[in-house]
């Protein structure tokens, strides 16, 4: 063995060309703009990509893509992107921090735009304003009453069906995906999920005609389209929350406006 | 709280609307299917079996049908404009540069995406129809019959003499297959939008859809393409297909 065993060299990595939407402002236009990255590792996550590509800029005194991250591990909702016209990219039950560059072939051209949406306004870049949700939540996706400190485990009994049914429509993270890949930029699965969580539980059943009416009513005052029922939203929804949730919520609804 | 009436103005009440005056033209379009076999049985057959519907309640039962079916579709429509061309440019005025499919459980595609073009395709088919057949004594000459001293329409010679035509053949089968699209999404569609589906029926519904779009539009294409190529049994005096 000799002494100057050469270090294990670092990896070139690949080169991709990006076409990437900038926009200074909230009200300003914006338009598609091409840019090329190297030294892409196929471990690299797609958000450690534009790392990488922000670096760049810095370094050539270019102002850096905005883009929302925060948890990098699937779980927080934050990050978005429409990678190739899929909301959070080509990998099925997954956001985009957790989507992989080994995804896309070396040398290949993405885009990546912003979330679409009249209620999600874009920002800056690619960064968009999902407070809307937020404003749905606060219609009625709550239970007003102060239930106190934790009770005993098992002291309300919730059957096993519902008690699932709540867990898949509670896994929603809020990203917002739904609604940028429906067609028709309507938020039916997002407001379906945060309705069902409550309405599956006992703790939910007081309010859940007056919930689920005010839920609706805001969803649409906020300027969401209506659902046609595509499927998109279940297809890219990074928790894999299913179209039942939004057939539950439309029961709810009749009931709720034919006997309040 | 909001009031039903209230609730059927909601993005929610259009599909509940949506779905629910579908399913009623599905069941028409049954019905007249099942009503249109009849032209293979010969001339008298189909035309009795006209004269019944028009006889039916006095007379006045045909006007109550149709009265029904044209609030339907006219809700049908109004909806479907409002759902598909109104509101979706409204949420989303700034589109995607690029489109793409996600795949997997997503059920995007021609049908679902083609919706409104279909139907207008259908409705435009639907006026050309209504034109051609129902109200073909208010456009040109047609044949009549007497039966009890009372001169009725032959509609059987009707039905046969435009089914001869091949241009005519021809829009019936591109139209058929328009209309078995809008099935194939239309008819699990309306089950989800009236609240009926779970995750078990689902995939149940979205066979149903499939089997009506491919009974319906080939059970439609049948007679006029039978028509065509067998006329001469057709166009005889007793019609009905003979082999």
């Amino acid at each position: 063995m000799s002494k100057e065993e050469p270090i294990a060299k670092k990896p070139q990595g690949s080169r991709y060309t990006l076409r990437v939407w900038r926009q200074a402002g909230k009200d300003k236009a914006g338009g598609l703009q091409t840019y090329t990255v190297n030294g892409i590792i196929p471990n690299m996550s797609f958000l450690e990509m534009l790392d990488v590509l922000n670096e760049q800029l810095v370094k050539e005194g270019k102002e850096a893509i905005a883009f929302d991250s925060d948890c990098r591990e699937g779980i927080c909702g934050m990050c978005s992107l429409v990678i190739d016209g899929v909301a959070h990219g080509p990998h099925a039950g997954c956001t985009t921090c957790s989507v992989r560059m080994r995804d896309f072939p070396a040398g290949s051209t993405i885009t990546i735009e912003p979330f679409r949406a009249r209620a999600f306004p874009v920002i800056k870049d690619l960064v968009v304003d999902r407070s809307s949700f937020d404003q749905i939540i606060a219609a009625g996706g709550y239970v007003s009453v102060n239930t106190g400190a934790a009770p005993d485990a098992n002291c309300i009994p919730v059957g096993k069906e519902a008690a699932d049914k709540a867990m898949d429509a509670a896994a929603c993270i809020g990203c917002g995906a739904c609604v940028a890949a429906c067609p028709n930029a309507s938020a039916s699965l997002f407001t379906a999920a945060k309705i069902t969580q409550l309405a599956m539980l006992p703790q939910g059943q007081p309010e859940r005609k007056k919930r689920v009416v005010a839920m609706v009513e805001e969803m649409d005052r906020l300027g969401f389209g209506d659902c046609s029922n595509h499927g998109e939203c279940e297809a890219v929804c990074p928790k894999e929350i299913g179209i039942n949730h939004i057939a539950q919520m439309r029961r709810d609804y009749l009931m709720a406006t034919l006997a309040p | 709280m909001t009031t039903f009436t209230g609730a059927l103005r909601s993005s929610l009440g259009k599909k509940y609307l949506m779905g629910f005056t579908g399913l009623i033209w599905v069941g028409f379009a049954i019905g007249h299917l099942i009503g249109n076999l009849l032209l293979l049985a010969g001339r008298e057959a189909f035309n009795g079996y006209a004269l019944f519907l028009e006889t039916l309640g006095h007379g006045a039962g045909i006007y109550v049908a149709e009265a029904f079916l044209l609030m339907a579709i006219g809700i049908h429509i109004w909806n479907g404009i409002s759902v598909a061309l109104v509101d979706k440019s409204a949420a989303r005025p700034i589109g995607y540069e690029v489109t793409g499919n996600a795949g997997g459980r997503s059920r995007k595609g021609a049908a679902s995406q083609g919706m409104i073009w279909t139907g207008l395709a259908i409705l435009g088919f639907l006026i050309f129809h209504l034109i051609t057949f129902k109200f073909a004594y208010l456009f040109g000459h047609v044949e009549h019959y007497t039966l009890n001293g009372e001169q009725h329409v032959d509609l059987y010679g009707v039905v046969v003499e435009r089914f001869s035509q091949a241009w005519y053949v021809g829009i019936y089968t591109v139209v058929m297959l328009l209309f078995g699209m809008h099935l194939k999404h239309g008819v699990w569609s309306a089950f989800q939008s009236l609240g009926l589906l779970n995750k078990k029926t689902t995939p149940l519904a979205v066979q149903l859809a499939w089997v009506l779009a491919v009974l319906l539009s080939i059970g439609f294409l049948f007679l006029p393409v039978t028509i065509f190529a067998m006329n001469e049994s057709f166009a005889t005096p007793a019609g009905g297909l003979h082999l």
